[in-house]
Parts: C-alpha cells; structure tokens; sequence
C-alpha cells in the first residue's frame, strides 16, 4: 500500500495537538551485516497516546524498541525529543528522558529476589550507597499488589527463580510501572500472563494514559491491542505499511495489514 | 520437638537457603561435636585447649581473607587464580622494601595496591579481550610466579618488621589472634558491601544474568572490574597476615591456595557460575576446611585424611547445591 | 532438611572412625614427626622407616605429618602439636626464621624438640631445639668436590655445573657453600640451578642447561632428585661427563654400579628418622639430654662399597 492509497497516512501527518511530540524518529536505517532491519523508518510517539506496534516476526518491532531504550544506536536518521535532536546510545540516555522499558525476555536474574531485581540498577540507597531495605520492600510490596494484582507472589524476598513465568512478567511490569515517568515501552507484555492478569494490565495501560504516560506496545495479539490503543502502526521488513488511527482503521483491516506484508 | 516446630524449622531454612543457613547448621554440628568429644576425653582430644584454639583460628584466617575476595569475584561471575601467586609476590614485594629501609606501614598498603594492580590487569585483559576469566588468570598466575622468581630468586625473604606492626598483625588477644580479628573485620566489610551496599546488588546482578544486568543499565564491565581489584586486595592482605604470623616468605608458598579458597566458596554455596552466595558461607566455608584439619590433627590421623576429607566435602557440597536449586526450580 | 541430616550422619560416622582409628588410648609416647616436604619425596622414606622402627621398639605411638614446603603450614602442624600436648616434637628445619617462634613455644610448654635432616644454619643458636641429627653439609659438600676433582684432574678453567631442588633451603645452601669452598680453591667455575622437587623437570632443566653450556666439565647433584636424572640427562645431552652428588636412591645405586657416577655423599636418612625418635624417648624416659649426630659421618657410597649398600637401597638407605 503507497502512501497515496493509504488515509490514514495523512491523518497521523497531521502535527499533533500540542504542537511537538513527545518521541519522533526519522528516516532511522539499522543493518545487521546483510539484513536490513530498520529501512527508512519514521516513527512518533505523542502525549496521551497508546500505540499499537504490529507486525509479523522479523519485522524490526524489537529493533525499534531496542533504539528507543538506548541499547542500540541506529547508523543514520534522526531521533528527537520533544523537537530536540538527541542521542541515545545507552539506558541511561534514555532514561533520562523518560522511557521506561517492559523487555521480551523479562530482564530479571532468577538468582535475586524480587525486590532485588524491582531496583536492580537503581537501588535506593541512604549514606554512602548503603541500600534502604525496608523502603525497597514497602514500594515492592505496594506496587505488586496495586499495579499488577498477580496473586502468589506473597513474600518479595522469594527469589525470582522460584516464580511462575506469569508471575515474572508481573514483576517485570510492576518494576517499569515504578519507574516510569513519561513513556512507557512494552515488549510482548501478556504472552506468559493469565486472563484475568493481562484484563488487568490492559486497563492500567488505559490509566496510565490519563496520568499522562504515552505506552508503545508491541503485541501478537490484535484483539488486545485494539481494546486498549488509539494508534495502530504496522510494520514490515524493517518499515512502516500502515500507520492509523483507530477510528479509521477495523480489526479485520488490521489483520489483514499484518498477514499480507 | 513436634511436627509443626519440625516445619517451622524447614520453612526457616527453606527461606534462607540462599544465605548459607544449611552450611552453617553442618559447622555448629560439627563444632559441638568435637566440643563433647573434648569435654569427654579431655587428655587425647585438646580441641578446647587454649592453645588449639589459636592456632585453628590463625589458620582459618589466612585462606579466610582470601577467599572473602576470590568468593565476591565468583558472585560476580568471574574466577580469579592468580591469587596464590599474588599472595606471594606482594609479600615478597613488601618484604624487601622493608629491607631497604621503608617504614612497613608505608610497604604494607603498598602491597595491598600491588595487589589491586594484579586483579584489574587481570580483569581489564578478561574484559578487554574477551578471554575467559578462568584461562586468563591461569597464564597469570604462572607468569607472576615466573616473575617472582625474577624478582626475587628462589630464596627465602626474611620480613622483620616494626614490632608494633608485628603486634597489630600478628598479636594475641587473650585466645584469639590478631590475624582473626582482621578476618572478622574483613568478613564484616565484605558482608555490608555484599549484601547492603548498591554494589553488592550489581555483583549478584551481572553474576547472576549479565545481559539483564546491562539490559537494566548496570555497566557490567566497571562492576567486575572492582571485584577483580577487590580479589586482589584480598590475596595481598592475606600474604601479609602470613608473613608477618611465619617472619618469612618462601617464593611458591602459595601454590595451591587458590583452589584452596575456591574450595571454601564452594563449600559455603558460592555458584561456580555466578550469581549465587553469601558471605557467611565463605567465612564458614574456611572455616569449616581448617576445622576438619584441627579435628583430623588432634585425633594424630595421618596427613592425607584431610585432602580425602576436603575432596569429599567439596563435592558432597556441591551436589547438596545443586539439589536445592533443582528443588527450586521444579518449585517454580 | 532429610538431606542436610544424612549428610551430617555420614560426616559424623566418618569422623568418628578417623578418630578412633588414629588415637591411641595408652600409656605409650605421641610424638609427631614432621616433615618438611609433601609425602611423595622419594628421600624421606628411610627416614620414616628408620623413625617407625625406632618407634616400634620402644612402643611410641608416631604421627607423621607433611607440610607440602609451606612454611604457614608447618607452622600450624608444630602448634597443633603443641597444643595437643604431644610428648615430643622431631621436625625439619629449613628455614633460618620461620620456625623459630613455634619451636620455643612448644619447648616453653614443656614438649622436647630435636630437629634432623635440616637445621638452622646457625644451628643451636638460631633454634630452640634440643639437637640436630643429620649431617654437616659444609664438610661433605667440600669432601664430594674435593673426591671430584681429584679423581677425574679437574683444574683451574674447568666448569661445574651445581643443581639442587631448592637452593632456597638450608640443606642447599650449606652444600654449595662446602662445594663451592673446593671448586674456589681450585680455581674451577661452576653455576647453581634450581630444579625443583619433579624428577621430570629436574632432568629437563639439567639437559637444557648442558646444552647451553658444553663446556661443562662436569656435575655434582646437591640433592637426591639432581643426582638421580644427572646421567639421562648427560646422555640426553649427548655428553660425556663424570657426576657426583648426594644421597641414595636405586638410580644412584646404579648409576655408580655401571661407573657413570663417581660417589654419593649419603647421610644415612634411616639414621635420622632412628636417632630422632630414640633421643626423644631416652629423653623422656630417663631424662638423658639429646645431643648432635653428624649422620654418616665422612663416608661416601662409591663402587667398592656399593654392593653391600645396595640391597638396603629404599628402605634402609
């Protein structure tokens, strides 16, 4: 589909509300030796939005996550934030601008405890580095219960090893939900969770957007996806095909964008 | 004892497996032990005696601050065998500026930095070349004895020092030396650094899953660099304790006691492939192996009792390690 | 937890049986006998023989302990010793310092202690022990030299080439102190090499060395491990160059059997473990102070004497 053919490619043109958005990549190519992974690629994230990151395997959905939480670096384009060119060639960079990521594999080191791997990285320490147990227990202890409502993770000293897949996605969520402050990235969040936890998690998604944090997620599953995203971007082979918003876009329209690339 | 105090217990235990609770439960039995038997035949079997309890705790301390060092590297991920070569040549080192005329409380910290030196060149070729840790500290550990020799020949090095250094290293406070309170100090650093400081945190992290270590923003390299140093820092302090305990320093004395301190870190449930252990553990785990030693020479076995002994409780360990991490994951 | 309680049932059942297997529950004497290397040293096994049989005669329970050339842990097996309020303490002294603390302390709390083989080079001055039993290796270094020279017209330009296990020890120095005393004197040059300890290594080292220095005019092994692979590494060499040293070992006995080596020095290892564990008892039963043996005095082991040596080879010798 050209961009002639395609509608909604002139609506998601149009300059967003507030003027600037909160994320833009332009024109981003990333090669892995012969493969070509990003071709071309724009890609925007606005305030107040949820967007659907679509595609088959292969696509290059994990390779645009991997470049807007820093770990990799794209070989040319741009990348903008709120308008103001910017590098991000680690975590930290992007962190400092307020990504927060949910990653495919979890991130989490089965050996640790749960509170341990929630701060992992950013341990909340007093004097001289010295970690502040009890306030790290009380946050995870909170978070657990409020954001993700997973049952059985009852003692957050268990070690992470100890949990059921579902239950270490739930603490890889709760950890981004902690941490996040403006973007929230999210990498195949539901494959391990169970029905009543991924209900949970969509409709937090949802708040989250009132309290002004912008989601990406990167899922498999449309039906998902259409519940709770304003924007819908497809990919394939490493570029856009579809780039919609919901309202001028159906499931079914979707699907077939995803299947036919 | 009931069955709800019988499951109380497990449920302890259980809930911190991880912090060496079972190895610690084995040494206190073993200590009682060999306490009854003393108390029962008070002529044959001294270990109460005074003077044996000394000497075992002398004994403990020297391998027990080096593995402190070899066992926050392997938590880390990383092995480090140098550290018996190092041990040497930095007493060595010290031992003859010594000789010429410099103060030991200037040539003592210098030896510990000589150490520090040792570990991150180890850790920087590691890192750098991407050299397993294990081959890179093997060839190490040959050179610097190599270099001792060049440095020094193959004679014995005398280390007479300032008595008030003698003392401080190698004193005695009622039954308990000096070199054991330093092991105590340097257990308890370890433990705050292990287990409380944000560092410690990073240790467990990139040992236990690097690449979600690095993925969460932690620089894996800086962070095993520092337990490189850590390592060394820990050989060349326990050379001194032994120079200073022996006024003497023999080239290749340390042969050996790396694997020595490694048996103590896997004793005390230290992961030979990162991310698991505690400090209590090594502590125990040196511990444990001189215990045995004191117990097998007070009871006049011959000499070689005690390496079948160390090898069966290395392995017996070992195994008791895997079970309970194969226990938690079929928990999972 | 079932795990953790059969693991402590096996350790204690274990234990229990090394205790009870090694103590002994009489009137008889403990006296710890420690040697200074590790236990595969072919050397010290007269030594052990002769300090067994010493004890089987006077019904001593002996203990013998390896320090594996520590001298950390030779220091904790004297003190252990000493805690353990054995009745008498036989140890090498290879080292001028580190022993000299643990000694005093176990002679202070009443334990008498004689040293063999090896002594502080300042002998009782630089040691509380009692006596030495071994031999002086000033005098028989010069006398091997000496034997040397003499019997093979070694003269002023020649070169020795010197090996020895390890030249940091005492027993080393005092040979090649004697041997070097002679060699000087006769305007001969000679060079000391280490070996270490591994007949392997040792040989290896002995034919790098000749090959690197053909003018050798021969060697004198200061140890028993140097003189064993002295004629396979002459050999290996491809040189032919007469050899003499120390000690007793059935590669010597054959060596001088078939004239590639001259002489041996022997100090009469058996002798040594013997007297040790002897004195201790005569000390201890009648009070009759120990006193110094020079162990096999002036004696070499050369071809008109080795015959009757050989069969004793091992065991006695």
């Amino acid at each position: 589909m050209t961009a002639a053919e395609n509608p909604c490619e002139q609506a998601a043109a149009r300059p967003p509300q507030d003027g600037v958005s909160l994320l833009e990549l332009r024109g981003i190519c990333k090669r892995y030796g012969p493969v070509e992974a990003l071709r071309s690629l724009d890609f925007q994230i606005n305030q107040r939005e949820v967007i659907g990151l679509l595609g088959d395997n292969g696509a290059g959905k994990s390779t645009l996550i991997k470049m807007m939480s820093g770990v990799v670096a794209p070989d040319s384009g741009t990348i903008l934030a709120n308008g103001m060119e910017v590098q991000l060639n680690s975590r930290r960079d992007s962190e400092r601008l307020g990504i927060e990521t949910i990653y495919q594999d979890t991130a989490l080191v089965d050996s640790m405890s749960v509170i341990r791997n929630v701060f992992m990285g950013r341990e909340i320490t007093g004097w001289l580095g010295f970690m502040n147990h009890r306030k790290m227990r009380e946050i995870t202890e909170d978070v657990l219960r409020s954001a993700v409502q997973i049952g059985g993770i009852d003692d957050p000293h268990k070690t992470v090893g100890e949990l059921s897949g579902g239950q270490k996605q739930a603490v890889a969520i709760a950890r981004a939900v902690y941490f996040k402050r403006l973007i929230l990235l999210l990498d195949e969040p539901t494959s391990a969770l169970a029905v009543r936890a991924t209900e949970s998690l969509l409709a937090y998604i949802r708040q989250l957007k009132e309290e002004g944090v912008s989601s990406v997620l990167v899922t498999h599953n449309l039906y998902h996806a259409y519940q709770v995203c304003d924007r819908f971007v497809v990919m394939s082979h490493g570029t856009k095909v579809l780039d919609c918003p919901k309202e001028q876009t159906s499931l079914e329209a979707l699907t077939e964008a995803v299947i036919m690339n | 004892m009931d069955v709800t105090m019988i499951a109380r217990i497990s449920l302890f235990m259980h809930r911190y497996r991880e912090s060496a609770i079972d190895i610690l439960f084995l040494f206190l039995l073993v200590q009682l032990g060999a306490i009854i038997y003393s108390l029962i035949e008070p002529d044959t079997f001294r270990y109460i005696d005074s003077r044996n309890i000394t000497v075992t705790l002398k004994a403990i301390s020297v391998l027990g601050v080096m593995s402190m060092g070899v066992g926050i590297l392997m938590i880390a991920g990383e092995f480090d065998l140098s550290v018996g070569a190092s041990y040497t040549l930095t007493g060595i080192f010290m031992a003859r500026q010594v000789e010429s005329g410099m103060s030991v409380y200037l040539a003592a910290p210098l030896a510990i930095l000589a150490g520090v030196l040792i570990g991150l060149i180890n850790g920087t070729i590691t890192i750098r070349f991407g050299v397993p840790s294990f081959i890179t500290t093997l060839g190490a550990m040959l050179f610097w004895e190599g270099m001792t020799l060049f440095y020094h020949g193959a004679k014995s090095m005398r280390f007479r020092p300032e008595q008030s250094f003698v003392d401080l290293m190698s004193g005695q406070i009622w039954v308990i030396p000096a070199s054991f309170i330093w092991f105590v100090g340097v257990t308890l650093a370890c433990w705050a650094l292990l287990h409380h400081h944000k560092l410690g945190n990073h240790f467990y992290a990139v040992g236990g899953n690097k690449r979600a270590a690095t993925a969460i923003g932690i620089n894996p390299n800086r962070t095993k660099l520092i337990a490189f140093g850590l390592a060394g820092a820990s050989a060349a302090l326990a050379g001194i304790l032994a120079a200073t305990r022996v006024g003497a320093i023999q080239p290749g004395q340390g042969s050996g006691l790396e694997l020595q301190a490694i048996a103590a870190c896997v004793i005390g449930g230290v992961a030979l492939n990162g991310g698991r252990g505690s400090i209590l553990g090594v502590f125990l785990g040196a511990a444990l192996i001189y215990t045995i030693q004191d117990i097998l020479l007070l009871a006049r076995a011959p000499g070689f009792y005690l390496d079948i002994f160390v090898g069966l409780l290395i392995v017996g360990a070992a195994i008791f390690n895997q079970m309970i991490r194969r226990q938690q994951r079929a928990e999972s | 937890m079932k795990k953790l309680i059969s693991l402590l049932v096996v350790l204690s059942m274990v234990l229990t049986f090394a205790v009870t297997t090694a103590s002994a529950q009489d009137d008889s004497y403990d006296i710890t006998m420690i040697i200074y290397s590790d236990a595969s040293v072919e050397f010290f096994v007269p030594v052990v023989n002769g300090a067994e049989e010493a004890a089987e005669l006077w019904g001593v329970n002996l203990d013998i302990q390896y320090a594996n050339s520590d001298p950390v842990m030779q220091n904790n097996l004297i003190e252990t010793a000493t805690a353990n309020q054995v009745d008498g303490i036989a140890v090498i002294i290879q080292d001028d310092d580190a022993f000299d603390e643990t000694v005093c302390a176990a002679m202070d709390a009443g334990i008498p202690v004689v040293s063999f083989n090896v002594d502080d080079s300042q002998g009782a001055a630089g040691n509380c022990r009692m006596a030495f039993m071994g031999q002086n290796f000033i005098e028989t270094g010069y006398l091997i030299a000496t034997r040397m020279i003499e019997e093979h017209g070694l003269s002023e330009g020649d070169h020795v080439l010197l090996s020895v296990e390890a030249p940091e020890a005492v027993y080393a120095v005092q040979r090649a102190e004697g041997a070097a005393r002679a060699l000087d004197e006769a305007g001969i040059t000679w060079e000391l090499i280490g070996t270490g300890f591994n007949l392997a290594d040792a040989q290896t080292m002995t034919v790098q060395y000749l090959l690197g220095h053909p003018e050798t005019d021969a060697i004198i092994g200061l140890g028993s491990v140097n003189l064993t692979v002295a004629p396979a590494a002459v050999s290996e060499a491809g040189m032919n160059i007469p050899m003499g040293g120390f000690d007793l070992t059935a590669d010597i006995i054959a060596g001088i059997e078939d004239g590639t080596i001259t002489a041996t020095v022997d100090q009469q290892p058996y002798s040594q473990g013997f007297y040790a564990i002897t004195q201790l008892v005569l000390y201890l039963k009648y009070s009759l102070y120990p006193s110094d043996m020079n162990t096999g005095g002036l004696g070499l082991v050369d071809a008109s004497n080795v015959a009757s040596v050989k069969e004793l080879t091992g065991t006695i010798r």
